[in-house]
């Protein structure tokens, strides 16, 4: 077990360094991020307790673009070199290189979801960072759920020609359950009521931010257990 | 209930009537106070001490001559039937009136819902009825085909 | 006995569905609601409820189709016996048409009863994104190529998995109600007879296409099969 998790730990830190020397997928990521941050400020009418209700769609909006993106490009490296197979025949547990995978695409999720809701906390004048530890906790399992499925299938469809149009078909209608939890988390936590003054303050509905943690928590859970038991059997033709 | 409410009418036709009497009654006893009324205004709560005894001499008339028709009592009982009876009759067809003008507002979704489940499930069945007689088609026909490729091929062979 | 299966579950329903036809307009009484004062009157549902027993019973086999075609993709890769593929293959297509009947028949009910063609109400919501899996399904086994079978199956299996993290995000609802104390279980006495009879006729109605579509299915590799036979005698060019 522990050979795995430092296997698994290797593989992702092997894909991290290739991603830190070229940084192609984090700074296309991060920039189609940044530009459906500002499609969005085209895209919803200009009135403040509007905008304010649509920031936790927006934000995971971004991340599931962003993050399908990332996905894809993050397989397609193995691909073009054939590296998928050679990482497959290596003599690891296949369970590692799926654990790499999702280690190092969770932290190009997380990266690009680190840099739009600042963006959107600026261009919306959102409060995303009144309770930011919370907050950072939603955005991590989110992550981690989104580069789970992505990879299972990400992986699953290496050798597909449509495979681009193919990995949002399949991972949107699974991780609607994701975005969900992830968006009513981020609406309870930046919930505002008007003070004594009538001026909006952050008044954070911990109940509901917390209920909602645990579904994510429990969602990711659950789909990383599945993917243990049948990463092996969908990737081996 | 039927019965109930013959009586229930029985006695309201009977204090209606009553009431006439009484009424008839009052205004007698109006027309003997008015007399009394240009003496002492005031004293008129005095003045119909007489038309009890007035309105129950009229009463026991009314009484007798009902009593004395040995149809009367019938008669009452039977209009009072009837019009219960239409009442009732009325009541139903309302509610039905009702019902049936919900029906007619539903009947068109509920319409719509059917033929719209027949005709998905129409439209399914035939593209797989379709699908499935071409594929046996195209199945027949390579297999043909292969028989026959395969058999001069055999012949071909015996001949070399 | 295979060739009758197709023949003979559609002669069951169809009779089935006859006489829940037969039982649902001229047998079952009109649904009549409750005052606060204990008096009758015509509910939202009256005459509608009508649509009420095909519309569940759809609905039925929508989600029993998505544990079929999870348990047979789980058979299939743990066997690889393409056999157990086919019928998860063919449960997801007929379980297309039926979640199409049950949203497209809700969505008429949703019209009287609740004002809009389409409200976000839960069970409506969940009955969208299990069919909106299925098509995910479908459209992935037309055009994953040749791996088109196992990314498939591990899209059924996470959708099965995926069942009650989607039922516990939709929540509790305005939907007439399920289980113990739901509309099933407050049925009036001919309610009954004629809603579990459709069910059961829709069953067989179900596993008539089922079977139908699996032996299409077959026919279908058979074909294959003798092209590359014809291929290698030289009849096709």
């Amino acid at each position: 077990m522990a050979s795995i998790v430092t296997q698994a730990g290797r593989i992702a830190w092997k894909d991290l360094r290739i991603e830190l020397r070229s940084r192609e997928i984090i700074y296309t990521m991060a920039f189609f991020g940044a530009l459906l941050v500002v499609i969005y400020s085209f895209a919803f009418p200009a009135k403040a307790d509007l905008v304010r209700a649509a920031v936790p769609g927006m934000l995971w909006v971004t991340m599931a673009f962003s993050g399908t993106i990332g996905i894809g490009r993050a397989f397609d490296r193995e691909r073009e070199n054939d590296t998928m197979r050679a990482l497959l025949l290596a003599p690891i547990p296949r369970l590692a290189v799926f654990f790499g995978k999702a280690i190092s695409i969770t932290a190009l999720v997380l990266a690009v979801s680190l840099v739009c809701a600042p963006l959107i906390a600026l261009f919306f004048n959102a409060p995303l960072f009144e309770e930011a530890p919370m907050l950072l906790l939603v955005i991590v399992l989110g992550s981690a759920g989104i580069a789970v499925i992505g990879s299972v299938f990400a992986a699953t469809l290496l050798k597909v020609r449509s495979r681009d149009v193919l990995l949002p078909v399949i991972l949107y209608p699974l991780l609607v359950p994701l975005f969900v939890a992830g968006t009513n988390a981020t609406a309870a936590l930046l919930t505002a009521s008007p003070n004594i003054d009538g001026v909006l303050v952050s008044d954070p509905n911990f109940p509901a931010a917390w209920y909602w943690i645990q579904f994510l928590g429990f969602y990711d859970l659950a789909f990383l257990v599945l993917s243990f038991w049948i990463f092996e059997s969908l990737v081996i033709e | 209930m039927k019965k109930s409410l013959v009586t229930l009418l029985v006695v309201l036709s009977g204090s209606i009537v009553l009431a006439d009497g009484s009424g008839s009654g009052s205004g007698s006893a109006a027309g003997s106070g008015s007399g009394s009324a240009t003496v002492t205004p005031v004293a008129e709560p005095a003045v119909p001490t007489p038309t009890p005894a007035a309105a129950k001499d009229l009463r026991k008339t009314c009484t007798a001559a009902m009593n004395a028709d040995p149809t009367f009592a019938a008669a009452i009982v039977k209009t009072a039937d009837e019009t219960s009876a239409i009442k009732r009759d009325q009541d139903i067809i309302d509610a039905h009136q009702r019902a049936a003008a919900k029906v007619a507002e539903n009947e068109r979704h509920v319409i719509l819902a059917y033929a719209a489940m027949w005709i998905l499930s129409i439209i399914f069945v035939i593209v797989l009825w379709r699908k499935q007689g071409g594929l046996n088609a195209e199945i027949a026909t390579l297999r043909r085909d292969l028989e026959a490729a395969l058999a001069t091929e055999k012949s071909e062979k015996a001949k070399s | 006995m295979k060739r009758l299966a197709v023949p003979l579950t559609a002669a069951l329903a169809a009779i089935g569905m006859t006489v829940s036809l037969w039982l649902i307009f001229v047998n079952a009484p009109l649904q009549w609601g409750k005052n606060s004062n204990d008096t009758l009157n015509m509910s939202s549902l009256f005459f509608n409820q009508k649509i009420f027993y095909f519309h569940v019973a759809h609905a039925f086999m929508l989600f029993a189709s998505v544990f079929v075609a999870g348990t047979c993709s789980i058979a299939f890769l743990k066997t690889r016996n393409a056999r157990w593929d086919d019928i998860a293959c063919a449960a997801v297509n007929v379980a297309v048409l039926f979640g199409a009947v049950v949203l497209v028949t809700g969505s008429i009910w949703a019209k009287p009863a609740w004002g809009t063609w389409w409200n976000w109400e839960p069970r409506l919501t969940m009955s969208l994104l299990l069919w909106l899996i299925l098509v995910g399904y479908t459209l992935v086994r037309q055009f994953a190529g040749a791996s088109a079978d196992r990314v498939a199956a591990g899209m059924a299996i996470f959708g099965m998995v995926g069942v009650p993290f989607i039922y516990k995000m939709v929540g509790s609802d305005s939907h007439p109600a399920s289980g113990a104390n739901g509309v099933v279980a407050t049925l009036g006495p001919g309610m009954k007879g004629a809603f579990w009879l459709s069910v059961v006729s829709f069953m067989c109605w179900f596993i008539a296409l089922v079977v139908f579509r699996v032996q299409s299915i077959r026919a279908a590799r058979e074909l294959r099969e003798l092209r590359e036979a014809a291929l290698d005698a030289g009849v096709l060019e």
